[in-house]
This record gives C-alpha cells, sequence and structure tokens, in this order.
C-alpha cells in the first residue's frame, strides 16, 4: 500500500485512492466537454496508470500522484490534461 | 536560537553500485553515519551482471579461442571445447570473489546501514522506503540507469535479452542478433561467437564503436567478420521483429532496400535511460529525462544533494563512476570541492584485440576546429608482433601542433593495460616527444606507443 503526505506540509497522510483521483480526472475530462461515459474510461485508465507507476513505492506526496496523474491523462486525453492542470487558473 | 534540525544519518546514497559504494565507504571511514538504498541487488551492475561477469567470461573465451587457434604454434587443439554450465560457475565465482555481488553484509560490516527498498523523494531531507520515512543532511544520487524497450515494432510482443538477462540463459543460441554497435555490443558478440554461435550486429551508425575513432571500429569490423564470421549490419535500421515459429524473423532496411532474416535470440544492447524517477520534485532538484542536471562539482540544484554515475545521463564506464563517486563524496563533506577529470580516464572494450582510448577522439578535435596532427603505428611494424603472431592492430595519438598529446587509441592485446600510460601522458600535457625518448621495453606491445609518438615528434 502507497502512502499519500499531502502538500500543505501538515504532515497527514493516507493511502493512496484510486477513488479519490477517479473523480479528479472524470471531472477534468468532463471540464474538457468529454463524455460522461468516457470520461469513466478515462479515469479508470490514469488510475491504473498512476496505481502501477505508485506500486513499488511506499511513500509519495500528493504533487507526485497529480504529476503522474496528468502524465497519464496526456496520453488518454490532452485536453482533459490541460484542465486538469490548469483548474485553478480556470476557475 | 533556532535548533539544528536533526537528521537520521549524516549521508544517505541511493544506489550500491559504482557510483554510490565508494562515497558511502569514505564518508563511513570518516565517521559519518552513512545509510545505502537500494531497490534491486545490491552491489549494483558492475559485479552482478555488468564488468565481472562479462569480463570473466571473455578471458575463458578468449583462451578457448586462442587455443583453437594454437596449431600453428604446434599446439594440438582438435579436441579442445568447453563446457557452458561450467563457464557460468566460474562467471559466478569471479561475482562472489568480489564480495560486493549480491552481498548486503558487505556494507553492514563496513557499519554502512542497508535498506532493500525504492527510494522516493519527500522532501529536499527525507526519503520513503519500506513504509518509513528516513532522513539525511545529505544525499547521494547514484540511482544509475535502466533498458527502455527500443521504440521497434512488434519487440515488446516477443521475448528478448538485455545485457541484465542474457548470461543467465542455459546454453548458447545458434544465432543472436545484437541490436548495437558501442562497447558492450562487440564484447557479447565475440563472447557468443567463439561458442559457435551465428551473430549478427545492427548499427545505425556507419561503423562499430561510433564514439571511438573510424580506425578502431574499422578495424575491429575486420577482425569480427573475418576470424568470428560475425555479420556486421551498420548504417541498418530495425523496422520491426516478430516470432516466426521458434525463431525471431526481423526486418531491417540498409542501403535504401528492406530485408529480413531469423535468429533465435535477440540482445538488445541499446536504450539506457537514467533513474531520474525518484520523486526529484519533492527535492527540488532540476533534471531532464537526459539526466539529473549538476554543476561541475557533482553537486545538483539542491546544494546538500550530489549525483554521480549514470543518473547523471549517458552510460558510463565503471571507472567514472567510481571517480565520480569518490570525488562526490570529498565534495559532500569538505568546502575545498573538487571537480572531475573526464579527460584522462581512459575507454575500455575487452574484446581481443582490446581497444582503449584516452582525450580527444579525432572527430571530438574536428569539432572544436583544433589545429592537430595525427600519427599512427601499425602493430605489424614492431617485433611483438612477430613472436605473437598478431598483426591486426594500431596505437594511434593525437597532439596539438605543439606536439602536446590531447588523445589516443590503441587497438592491441592487452590494450587496456597499453592505453595508461597514454592516460598519464594526457593528464599530465606531455609532449610526443618526450613519449618518444621515454625507453619502451623491446617485444612489448607498447613498442608501438614509442614508434607512433616518434612520428609525431
Amino acid at each position: 500500500m502507497t502512502e499519500v503526505i499531502k502538500r500543505n506540509g501538515s504532515r497527514n497522510s493516507e493511502e493512496f485512492s484510486t477513488e479519490k483521483l477517479c473523480n479528479s480526472v472524470s471531472a477534468a475530462c468532463l471540464a474538457a466537454r468529454t463524455p460522461e461515459g468516457e470520461a469513466r474510461q478515462v479515469a479508470d485508465a490514469v488510475s491504473a496508470f498512476v496505481k502501477e507507476w505508485s506500486k513499488d513505492r511506499h511513500g509519495v506526496t500528493s504533487d507526485d500522484i497529480r504529476r503522474i496523474a496528468h502524465q497519464g491523462l496526456s496520453i488518454f486525453s490532452p485536453e482533459a490534461a490541460y484542465e486538469y492542470k490548469n483548474h485553478k487558473l480556470v476557475l | 536560537m533556532a535548533r539544528k534540525p536533526q537528521f537520521d544519518y549524516d549521508l544517505i546514497v541511493i544506489g550500491s553500485g559504482a557510483a554510490g559504494s565508494p562515497a558511502a565507504t569514505i564518508a563511513t571511514q570518516n565517521g559519518k553515519k552513512v545509510a545505502i538504498v537500494e531497490k534491486d541487488i545490491f552491489g549494483g551492475e558492475s559485479p552482478n551482471w555488468g564488468d565481472i561477469p562479462v569480463k570473466s567470461l571473455l578471458h575463458a573465451t578468449h583462451l578457448y579461442s586462442e587455443a583453437k587457434d594454437g596449431a600453428r604454434f604446434g599446439i594440438r587443439s582438435s579436441t579442445i571445447g568447453y563446457n557452458f554450465m561450467s563457464l557460468k560457475a566460474w562467471k559466478d565465482l569471479a561475482i562472489k570473489r568480489t564480495g560486493a555481488g549480491n552481498n548486503r553484509r558487505y556494507y553492514e560490516k563496513q557499519g554502512i546501514s542497508t535498506y532493500a527498498s525504492t527510494a522516493h523523494f519527500l522532501s529536499p531531507h527525507e526519503i520513503a522506503i519500506n513504509r518509513r520515512h528516513l532522513t539525511a543532511a545529505n544525499f547521494l544520487i547514484a540511482a544509475g540507469s535502466y533498458w527502455e524497450t527500443p521504440d521497434i515494432v512488434g519487440l515488446k510482443n516477443i521475448p528478448f535479452y538485455t545485457p541484465r538477462d542474457i548470461l543467465d540463459i542455459t546454453r548458447p543460441p545458434k544465432s543472436l542478433l545484437i541490436l548495437g554497435g558501442d562497447s558492450a555490443a562487440v564484447e557479447y558478440a565475440q563472447l557468443f561467437a567463439a561458442f559457435g554461435t551465428k551473430v549478427y550486429i545492427v548499427e545505425r551508425a556507419g561503423r562499430l564503436l561510433p564514439n571511438e575513432d573510424s580506425e578502431a571500429g574499422e578495424t575491429l569490423s575486420y577482425i569480427l567478420k573475418r576470424k568470428k564470421g560475425v555479420e556486421i549490419l551498420t548504417e541498418t535500421r530495425i523496422l520491426s521483429v516478430e516470432k516466426n515459429g521458434t525463431l525471431k524473423k526481423i526486418i531491417y532496411l540498409r542501403g535504401g532496400q528492406e530485408k529480413s532474416l531469423k535468429v533465435d535470440e535477440i540482445l538488445v544492447t541499446t536504450g539506457r535511460t537514467p533513474s531520474v524517477d525518484i520523486g526529484l520534485e519533492n527535492a527540488s532538484v532540476r533534471y531532464t529525462p537526459k539526466g539529473v542536471e549538476v554543476n561541475e562539482f557533482l553537486q545538483t540544484s539542491t546544494k546538500h544533494i550530489f549525483a554521480a554515475g549514470d543518473v547523471l545521463g549517458a552510460k558510463k564506464q565503471t571507472q567514472t563512476a567510481l571517480i565520480e563517486s569518490r570525488i562526490a563524496a570529498n565534495n559532500i563533506f569538505n568546502k575545498q570541492k573538487v571537480a572531475p577529470d573526464y579527460n584522462s580516464v581512459p575507454n575500455i572494450t575487452f574484446t581481443n584485440p582490446g581497444v582503449a582510448s584516452v582525450g580527444l577522439s579525432e572527430d571530438d578535435c574536428l569539432k572544436r576546429d583544433l589545429d592537430i596532427n595525427t600519427a599512427i603505428a601499425p602493430l605489424n611494424i614492431i617485433a611483438r608482433s612477430n613472436t605473437s603472431d598478431f598483426r591486426d592492430g594500431f596505437v594511434k595519438i593525437i597532439a596539438d601542433r605543439h606536439g602536446v598529446i590531447l588523445g589516443a587509441t590503441v587497438v592491441a592485446p592487452h590494450a587496456g593495460e597499453i592505453i595508461h600510460e597514454l592516460a598519464l601522458a594526457v593528464k599530465y600535457g606531455m609532449t610526443a616527444g618526450e613519449l618518444a625518448v621515454t625507453p619502451h621495453a623491446f617485444l612489448s606491445w607498447s613498442e608501438a606507443v614509442r614508434v607512433a609518438a616518434s612520428r609525431l615528434s
């Protein structure tokens, strides 16, 4: 199991959750006007991509998860990757 | 007053290979608290599947080949053979005798804490390993490199070997295609050709050993083709590979024509990628896919983190990694920092004859627009070529217009020994004239060095 260190420096950590990642990736896909079914598929693919990357790592940061998720999204949906990376700017 | 931060270790070394071990040993001998983190086999590539096993097998195959060709010296060699499993046992003995191969206790006996885990930076002073977090005042990134599957259609769908696992085979293949034409490729080519394997080398560049002087690649190609029956396909690009029954069918492009050939096994020696995916962003260490960025003192963009070895990019020989590791250890703990001198580090290919070079090649000089003179002494003009009955080889020396030696290439038996005299010359800016007047023993191969130097002086 991979431990995720949160970015706010408070040293809270949690186990890596594919559900949280799927939700955020799915939201980025929907923001890029991807149909809902396809958004879910892309989210599952990205989640598997990140899980594969993290399987041998015992601790990663939330920034790492975002970075690798962005790498995965760039492969499966470049438009959603842009939304995912720049969502704070967009909002 | 702010408290000095407390760390678990003075130094954590990520990687236990040639770039990590010396630094860890030096630091611990100087009273520092040191840990090594290794995700793979302790000792790294060199003792486990690199230099030690390959060169020990090459030694045995050179003996075998020389003995088989001994009839011209009056040696009866018709019944000479080999036992592949015995050869592998010899190789395993050589690995075991290094002490470092696959031996975690080797480090623990020196007082170095060891962790068998991947390391991942969480912050500039903290890494995560095995569900623990370790902190250190300093880090040395010696994570090495790994083989990435080249982007060739179909290659991912068929089994192929890399230098990591080719020596695990139980018997030599009937035919072998080697992708790549560098030092490792020609060493494996000679190794397997000695066992009777039909070897093909495929290289995109115009010659073997593209990073050496052109004469070295041409001479070695001639020897491999003529004496070992190796087929060398330079200026060749592989288009696709696929399974064809028990064989592998390779389609390649050469001279504008598509051709194919079938082999039993494929060995990929190209495509080394630095292992930079260790959370360097969290430590603010700058890097690219080509490697970690360091200054001349091997210091990264985070001043307490250093890096050495293959992780800096470009496949390096073990001696370079060793030098960098020792220098990194000095630079981490001493105010007086030292920069590695790469110019006088020899590169050696352990074929027979060997190929060795030091300093600048002729291509390097041309790129820098240097005004140079070169001289080549073929081996067949020195007495040793007669008594050893070996004539294919040379010593080439490159000097500037004042005669200062800038670089040299040797293709000869024991090239790896001969080159060190020239490395000394390059390091201390000796002239060809100084080398020419230095006595060289009669009937030594090094007489060719004196002859080449005298042609320049």
